[in-house]
């Protein structure tokens, strides 16, 4: 399943935006700063590590740069049960052990949420099909969990509930008899004494002593600090001879030989249904009980290099709004392939890529080189058998509006968008395909020159926003255009901020892209380089005319990159 | 699936029985006769073929049994919900055909399956009674319920379905000029998706 996953995420097309991290590789970033910002290899193997799609990016206003999931801080602001959105109060999440405590438990065989189910009384009302036989469970107890999934139900193994609600509380009894949970307990109860013992001050705050394992290491650094050896050293041996609770756990009679004379894969728990059973993993089927729904949490994100909030969920469970979204789709402009024509080999294909602006002031995008040319080192053997590096063309990308605006964002316009014919275009830009609403969409001429599963360029992108409100940081200039591309970690998206006498505060931001197109695939046979794909391939560089041929041209190629025009 | 689906249309040796909902686009005696029993539900989109390819081994069986072309026999009370597709060469009775579920080839459905939302079973294959499939991996397993207790849990089931299908769904007055409704029993009802 995973794999299939991470195989088709090479042949989709896709946009991925790069993020710099320059909190995370601060050491390195000095040394390939210059080099990244001429080239940018989209053939390092970092790459899926540095590289999202836009929906997962955040974006500082205080730094004004793109953030990463790598590059923010997270803070629990509250845990809650998933099923239920009962809120958990932080100082019962450890004693609950992280679960939910009241009615949600999850299926044991498959995982899903259990719902508890009143068992069926003997029906008054005769049906035809069901001989009137009274149908209450022999136990008596009018409860029991369901899935609704793969219809196993408690009963399978025994257990009922007096009582509809509080389930978690009625099994609490049976739970802490079990072996392995008093075992644990008791555990438990020998070391935290001996830690309790053992921490004499406390350099950590309180608030991170709560998490399971810091107190331990705060014990462990007073003991191996300072202190003095010898002292610890006989604090150490102050731990009592442990003397377990349980004879031994679980001794299940005679699993081998079921194992053995195992037939029928199914009669065996899997991986997943054992794992979701920490304490014992069981073998066998029938030992698996149902378990609490772990609980969830809501994170605060901080920038790492400010510590500015970019992400505040609302405290309750049950709100799904944010206080503060300092998302990328909010800030950036979005990028996407609004037409994909089969790539084939040695043939100038055209394709459209559309950009969107969602801010409320116009932008202007530069795209800074008008040809990209891919390349690739491969090593080749050559006539001595000697292996040799060498820089193969894979193909070529041809800008042909490297600059263009887009108008600023308007709602207005997300709903009377048909109406008004924003068609500005018409007058013949060249390069763009149609300009309409907040986006302009603009052509990318490609011509593949090595058979790849996968065609791949960077991209950079350099956009300047006009804010005409008179801004605060005016003035303050973070980069100077001419240091970004010399120095510093920022040089991946270098940002400058400068005020001219007008109030008008221009910023500009750059970051690199890289777009992905899927294989590439050999001329079909009986046609030459020459020939002429589709209707819609050989269009006008204004690009207006062909747009019904070249959007049919792209749906047959693929769901994934909807053709909006 | 062609066009001519949208109309309801039954074939010569098809057996509708009484108080069945046929919704949606259902096409019966396309392939072989199929005979629906008592009591089933049959939601949207459902397509219940009786394929008559035979692999050859069951073709030479049939020709020795003299029995052709076989019919798909649908049991009682049973429910094909929204989009599923149903082969088979027989089904049994108060199963439930999940959304988007296939029962593929010449397989054979015994009592009380469930076949789970986009599951699908093999071609040609026996599943016996009790079967649940299930999950993304087409998981099996019995249940062990008690026939008693899930007999009265699936006529709930049914009852409640029965109140709740006709609410969300537009349902054709008989007499337009192009009703689809035709006279298969009192209150054989022809619907269309409400959307």
């Amino acid at each position: 399943m995973n794999s299939l996953q991470t195989e088709t995420r090479h042949i989709r097309p896709y946009v991925h935006y790069h993020c710099g991290c320059p909190d995370v590789n601060k050491p390195t970033t000095d040394l390939e700063s210059e080099k990244e910002e001429e080239t940018f290899d989209i053939d390092s193997p970092g790459i899926h590590f540095s590289t999202f799609p836009i929906s997962k990016l955040y974006f500082c206003d205080d730094c004004h740069q793109i953030r990463c999931p790598r590059c923010v801080q997270e803070e629990i602001v509250c845990y809650y049960c998933p099923n239920c959105l009962f809120e958990v109060p932080t100082a019962s999440v450890k004693s609950e052990r992280n679960r939910c405590a009241r009615n949600c438990f999850q299926c044991p065989i498959c995982q899903n949420t259990l719902s508890v189910v009143a068992s069926s009384e003997p029906q008054p009302t005769p049906s035809p099909i069901s001989p009137t036989v009274p149908t209450v469970s022999a136990t008596g107890a009018p409860y029991y969990l369901s899935c609704g999934v793969c219809r196993w139900d408690s009963q399978e193994i025994g257990m009922t509930f007096e009582k509809a609600t509080g389930l978690a509380l009625q099994l609490q009894k049976t739970e802490d008899e079990r072996p392995d949970v008093k075992e644990f307990d008791h555990l438990k109860d020998q070391f935290e004494k001996h830690l309790r013992h053992n921490t004499p001050s406390t350099t950590l705050p309180s608030s991170l002593l709560s998490i399971p394992g810091m107190s331990g290491m705060n014990s462990f650094s007073s003991r191996y600090g300072n202190t003095g050896l010898a002292h610890s050293q006989q604090k150490s041996d102050d731990v009592e001879k442990y003397e377990a609770a349980v004879d031994k756990v679980e001794p299940e009679n005679g699993l081998v030989d079921d194992l053995v004379h195992l037939t029928d894969v199914n009669q065996i728990t899997t991986l997943t249904q054992r794992m979701n059973q920490l304490s014992d993993q069981p073998y066998k089927v029938e030992r698996l009980q149902p378990q609490r729904i772990h609980l969830r949490t809501k994170r605060v994100k901080r920038c790492r290099s400010c510590r500015h909030i970019l992400i505040k969920p609302e405290q309750k469970a049950q709100a799904t709004r944010f206080k503060i979204k300092l998302v990328a789709l909010k800030n950036i402009p979005k990028i996407t392939i609004a037409s994909l024509p089969k790539l084939i080999l040695n043939q100038p294909t055209q394709i459209v890529l559309k950009f969107s602006n969602p801010l409320y002031e116009e932008i202007s995008v530069d795209l800074t080189q008008e040809e990209i040319i891919i390349q690739e080192e491969t090593t080749i053997q050559d006539d001595c058998g000697k292996p040799t590096l060498e820089k193969v063309t894979i193909g070529k990308v041809t800008i042909l509006a490297p600059h263009f605006n887009i108008t600023p964002y308007n709602e207005v316009l997300e709903y009377e968008e048909d109406l008004i014919s924003s068609r500005r275009a018409a007058k013949a830009d060249i390069g763009i395909y149609e300009k309409r609403g907040n986006s302009t969409s603009i052509i990318l001429e490609i011509t593949p020159l090595a058979e790849v599963e996968e065609f791949k360029f960077p991209l950079l992108v350099k956009y300047t926003s006009k804010n005409t409100e008179n801004n605060e940081n005016e003035g303050v200039t973070t980069e100077e255009k001419s240091s970004g591309e010399t120095n510093s970690s920022k040089a991946i998206t270098s940002d400058e901020i400068f005020a001219d006498e007008s109030n008008e505060v221009t910023k500009t931001l750059s970051f690199w892209t890289v777009i992905g197109l899927g294989n590439v695939i050999k001329a079909p046979t009986g046609t030459s380089g020459t020939t002429v794909k589709g209707p819609g391939s050989r269009t006008e560089p204004s690009g207006s005319k062909g747009s019904s041929s070249r959007g049919s041209n792209s749906a047959n190629r693929s769901g994934t990159s909807s053709s909006k025009s | 699936m062609p066009k001519e689906q949208h109309v309801l249309n039954i074939g010569k040796r098809a057996v509708v029985c009484q108080d069945i909902e046929l919704k949606g686009e259902i096409q019966i005696g396309a392939g072989g006769p199929i005979i629906i029993g008592q009591n089933n539900i049959v939601e949207e989109n459902v397509t219940i073929l009786n394929k008559l390819t035979r692999t050859l081994k069951q073709f030479l069986l049939q020709i020795l049994n003299f029995r052709l072309p076989t019919a798909l026999t649908i049991g009682d009370d049973n429910v094909f919900e929204v989009g599923c597709y149903v082969e088979g060469s027989k089904i049994g009775s108060k199963n439930i055909i999940e959304a988007k579920a296939r029962i593929l080839g010449s397989t054979s459905l015994g009592n009380n399956c469930v076949v789970g939302a986009v599951c699908s079973t093999k071609e040609d294959e026996n599943i016996s009674d009790n079967t649940v499939i299930f999950g993304d991996h087409h998981n099996r397993r019995i249940q062990t319920a008690s026939a008693n207790q899930l007999s009265s849990l699936h006529t709930r089931h049914l009852d409640y379905l029965r109140e709740v299908l006709p609410k969300f769904n537009h349902i054709r007055v008989s007499g337009a000029p192009e009703s689809q409704e035709v006279a298969i029993s009192r209150k054989a009802i022809k619907q269309t998706a409400s959307h």
